[in-house]
């Protein structure tokens, strides 16, 4: 019974998701068009006469109103086309497909480092309240709120690249003497697994460690703040007070009990930060040259190239909701309590 | 516990608190001296060597490809690298050792013109016979014939590619022009005879694809492919063919094995896109890359001091304006624009703005195009004559004059510093000077629209030719010519020697047109930045040729 229930949550989200890619796709039409900057003088260059730039306008619909750009885009749409970017002559939904495992990658990586790193963190401040650890982990939080994401990674590659040479340079996912690698999965880590290459494992994990670092120490700090505030509540609680009383060990307390049920509100800020970092970690991939949606969106924007932006928006959305939709299915799994 | 213990208790200081504090401020005190201890001693440096194979040239580019096909590249250097490196075009100019503001490098001479894919050329009045090599190939192993050229320029015209506007302006009119008189000759016919023919066959926007692969990826919708090699490079004739692509990361072209011509001494030239300039110094400097483009100016000085680097610089004729609309107030009047000239400070913007790797430029046409004449120049900076024009010009002390917005791109450092500069010395005119920055779009579409008040862009025209330079920006029909400057008697001798046979004749009409756009200013000419790469030590055979793009089969490491 509870599980048909989840099944049908689980389907009405779904369905949910059409109608909310349609309103963040209206937006970002209108926002796009209503901004300064066309993708054609971008294309066509100067060496064209004004009745060609004109023509080419046509073409692309944009000397037609609004709601019929609109209509248009929706038919092509329907039949599975997100247009063709200005910037790459290509499918917009190819430059997705292609750069989407790069982010993906990154973004996954440093979540489960950040992860790593800021629960058992969160968990040990909560547990020794003020002390050196708790003012540790409160700084560390500081810093990751506030420090630029862009000079935590110059800074990392100067010291790290360019003063100790112990890790590569900003080339990408590969070095700059690259192995060609024809991609299975597009994740370069896995498809190196997957072929037993392992010179080319080795040149992905080492392009990773510095990016990652840089993601890894920003994302980490909501995390850590979450984790020691639930935690410190939930260890306040009665039950746990109750449980302790009762002889159990400190660690399954704390595990157990205080965590599980501190874990709710962790994981939606972990939903919420993976979401963002998904879809906004340009700055790390500026940075690193990293070939990945965040440069792909950056680009599209300066370029006003409206098929790739409306298509990086309609992606990064339809992920924001996947991840929410996991989020809740798995808040229901952990709290009996949750029912939907 | 009593209250007054427990408040003594909290605020009290302890011994353990004072070393606590004691510790950490030491610890934060010897963080600049370690970081210092670190930095490597100014005046030294590290001896990096290459981390990358002898056979193989690791170039850092600023960005990725836009269209592969030859016929519709415009902005991207990269791209039109690569199809410049695996198509070779009918025509190539001379190479010769230069010397260009006293600045010596191998380049071209612009003047001279010799035969690539054709072995050799005729010219007569009305047209030029073409004679190709004995056994050329595309990669593929198709032979090049003279019908397939003729196909490949066909493409050019009825696609409309951008390259179809130059060889109209060489009075090519239509491809009904261009013929194979058999199977090893092609001939070109003009409506008129002109010099600028052969220069414009040099670009690699005429570079012709097989007529074989373009009939293999046509639609009903599009006869001629565009779509198809928009997004893939067709196979290609030249010393190189691409290898590999992975958007957003390199372009890997390796050597030709069939090429007709010296074979490149390079194995395989990766193009690692690295957007940022910054990232690209650092790559170079540990040696990672060999090859950086578009170096950030302000760190050249101190590339220069690296032993391991050399700093290739290339006075050129590019200009960087200041483009005054002039149909829009102030700049309609000419007093105005001639006040303009006189307060800009031209010194700081060649040394500091681009650290001496810009020359003077006091003409529309600049240092190494033929014709270049700096003798018209009279707008050395002088804020007095700017305030006596500015006067004159119905604005004394800038008084009543319009608000000024001076609009440069936002991503483009020396723009905004020149801007800024700029207007400094305007203020002092009494004028209101702001600066407005755009993203590239949006200024590009304003500039093109003809909508900007004043601005500040760059040209480079990729045929060394005064006339072909003056068409595209002082001609009052220009599409280009955004400023909105007319000048019949500017017109009037574009049009008669754009098209002229007679060198002499031309050179000496383009002192005239110089001097007449020098005295309406309807641009200021601020510099003319050099071009400038930064390679390895090792890294050898760099030939500047005016497109800007590099020629990887010239190159090679020792």
């Amino acid at each position: 019974m509870a599980a048909s229930r989840l099944l049908l949550y689980a389907a009405r989200r779904v369905l949910l998701i059409v109608p909310v890619l349609l309103v963040a796709l209206l937006l970002t039409f209108a926002l796009t068009r209503v901004v300064p900057g066309n993708p054609i003088d971008r294309v066509s260059g100067p060496y064209i006469s004004t009745e060609r730039r004109a023509e080419l306008k046509h073409l692309a619909y944009l000397d037609r109103p609004f709601y019929e750009q609109f209509a248009f885009y929706l038919r092509d749409l329907a039949h599975g086309s997100l247009g063709t970017s200005y910037t790459t002559a290509q499918d917009v939904s190819k430059d997705l497909r292609q750069r989407f495992p790069a982010t993906f990658e990154l973004v996954t990586y440093a979540m489960l480092l950040s992860v790593l790193v800021a629960i058992p963190l969160g968990i040990v401040a909560a547990i020794k309240k003020d002390s050196w650890i708790d003012q540790a982990a409160r700084v560390l939080s500081v810093l990751g709120v506030s420090m630029p994401i862009f000079w935590l990674g110059l800074m990392l590659l100067y010291v790290f690249f360019y003063y100790l040479d112990w890790l590569p340079g900003p080339v990408g996912r590969t070095g700059s003497a690259i192995q060609s690698a024809e991609p299975i999965t597009g994740f370069l880590t896995l498809d190196a697994v997957l072929k037993g290459n392992l010179p080319l494992l080795g040149q992905a994990v080492r392009a990773l460690v510095l990016p990652c670092l840089t993601l890894a120490f920003v994302t980490m700090a909501p995390i850590a703040r979450m984790t020691r505030a639930t935690m410190a509540e939930v260890l306040q609680s009665d039950y746990v007070r109750t449980a302790r009383s009762l002889g159990l060990p400190f660690r399954v307390v704390v595990l157990r009990h205080g965590l599980k049920n501190a874990l709710v509100p962790i994981l939606t800020v972990i939903a919420a930060v993976y979401g963002y970092a998904l879809g906004g970690e340009v700055l790390v991939e500026i940075i690193f040259s990293w070939p990945g949606l965040g440069l792909y969106s950056y680009n599209a924007i300066l370029n006003s190239d409206f098929p790739a932006i409306q298509g990086f928006v309609l992606l990064v959305t339809f992920l924001y909701m996947v991840i929410y939709l996991a989020l809740d299915l798995v808040t229901a799994a952990l709290d009996p309590r949750v029912k939907y | 516990m009593n209250d007054r213990d427990i408040r003594d208790r909290l605020t009290a200081v302890t011994r353990r608190d004072v070393l606590k504090l004691g510790a950490a401020a030491v610890a934060l005190g010897a963080i600049d001296p370690l970081l210092v201890a670190c930095e490597p001693a100014h005046g030294t440096q590290q001896v990096t060597t290459s981390k990358t194979p002898s056979d193989t040239l690791v170039v850092a580019v600023e960005g990725d490809i836009d269209t592969f096909d030859p016929a519709f590249t415009v902005g991207s250097k990269p791209a039109q690298t690569t199809i410049q490196n695996t198509f070779d075009q009918l025509t190539q100019y001379q190479q010769i050792d230069k010397t260009v503001a006293g600045v010596n490098f191998k380049g071209v001479d612009t003047e001279s013109i010799n035969g690539m894919l054709a072995g050799d050329y005729q010219a007569t009045a009305n047209s030029v016979v073409f004679t190709l090599r004995q056994g050329l190939t595309y990669q593929d192993g198709t032979p090049i014939t003279a019908p397939l050229i003729a196909d490949g320029y066909r493409r050019v015209f009825e696609s409309k590619g951008i390259s179809y506007f130059l060889l109209q302006m060489a009075a090519v009119p239509d491809p009904d022009h261009i013929r194979a008189l058999d199977n090893t000759r092609v001939e070109i016919r003009m409506d008129a005879p002109n010099l600028l023919l052969l220069k414009n066959n040099t670009m690699h926007n005429t570079s012709s694809l097989d007529v074989k692969d373009v009939r293999a990826h046509a639609t009903s919708t599009d006869p001629w492919a565009t779509d198809y090699f928009k997004k893939h490079l067709a196979p290609g004739n030249g010393p190189f063919i691409l290898d590999e692509y992975v958007p957003g990361d390199r372009i890997v072209l390796k050597a030709n094995p069939n090429y007709y011509g010296t074979k490149p001494k390079l194995a395989k030239v990766i193009q690692k896109i690295v957007p940022d300039a910054n990232e690209r110094e650092l790559l170079l400097k540990r040696g990672e890359v060999d090859v950086i483009m578009v170096p950030p100016v302000k760190d050249l000085n101190s590339l220069k001091q690296d032993s391991n680097l050399q700093v290739l610089t290339f006075p050129n004729p590019r200009n960087f304006f200041l483009e005054m609309n002039n149909k829009v107030a102030p700049f309609d009047k000419k007093e105005v624009r001639q006040a303009v000239s006189y307060a800009i400070p031209y010194d700081s913007i060649v040394k500091d703005v681009f650290h001496g790797y810009a020359q003077t430029n006091r003409s529309i046409i600049g240092n190494g195009m033929p014709s270049s004449d700096f003798s018209f120049w009279k707008y050395n900076t002088d804020l007095k004559k700017a305030a006596d024009l500015l006067s004159a010009g119905g604005f004394p002390k800038g008084q009543g004059a319009p608000a000024i917005t001076i609009t440069v791109r936002a991503d483009w450092e020396e723009a905004e510093r020149s801007a800024i500069l700029i207007q400094s010395n305007l203020k002092q005119l009494g004028l209101n000077v702001s600066i407005q920055k755009l993203a590239f779009a949006p200024f590009n579409e304003q500039e093109q629209g003809k909508k900007l008040q004043v601005w500040i862009d760059e040209w480079l025209s990729w045929v060394n030719d005064p006339w072909y330079h003056m068409s595209w920006i002082v001609k009052s029909d220009s599409p280009t010519n955004y400023v909105s400057y007319s000048n019949p008697q500017v017109d009037s001798l574009i049009n008669k020697f754009t098209l002229s046979m007679d060198k002499e004749a031309r050179l000496t009409a383009s002192k005239q047109a110089q001097q007449l756009v020098v005295e309406d200013a309807p641009l200021a000419f601020l510099c003319g930045p050099n071009w400038n790469v930064v390679v390895r030590k090792n890294v050898k055979g760099y030939v500047y040729y005016n497109d800007e793009l590099n020629r990887y089969a010239y190159m090679y490491k020792e």
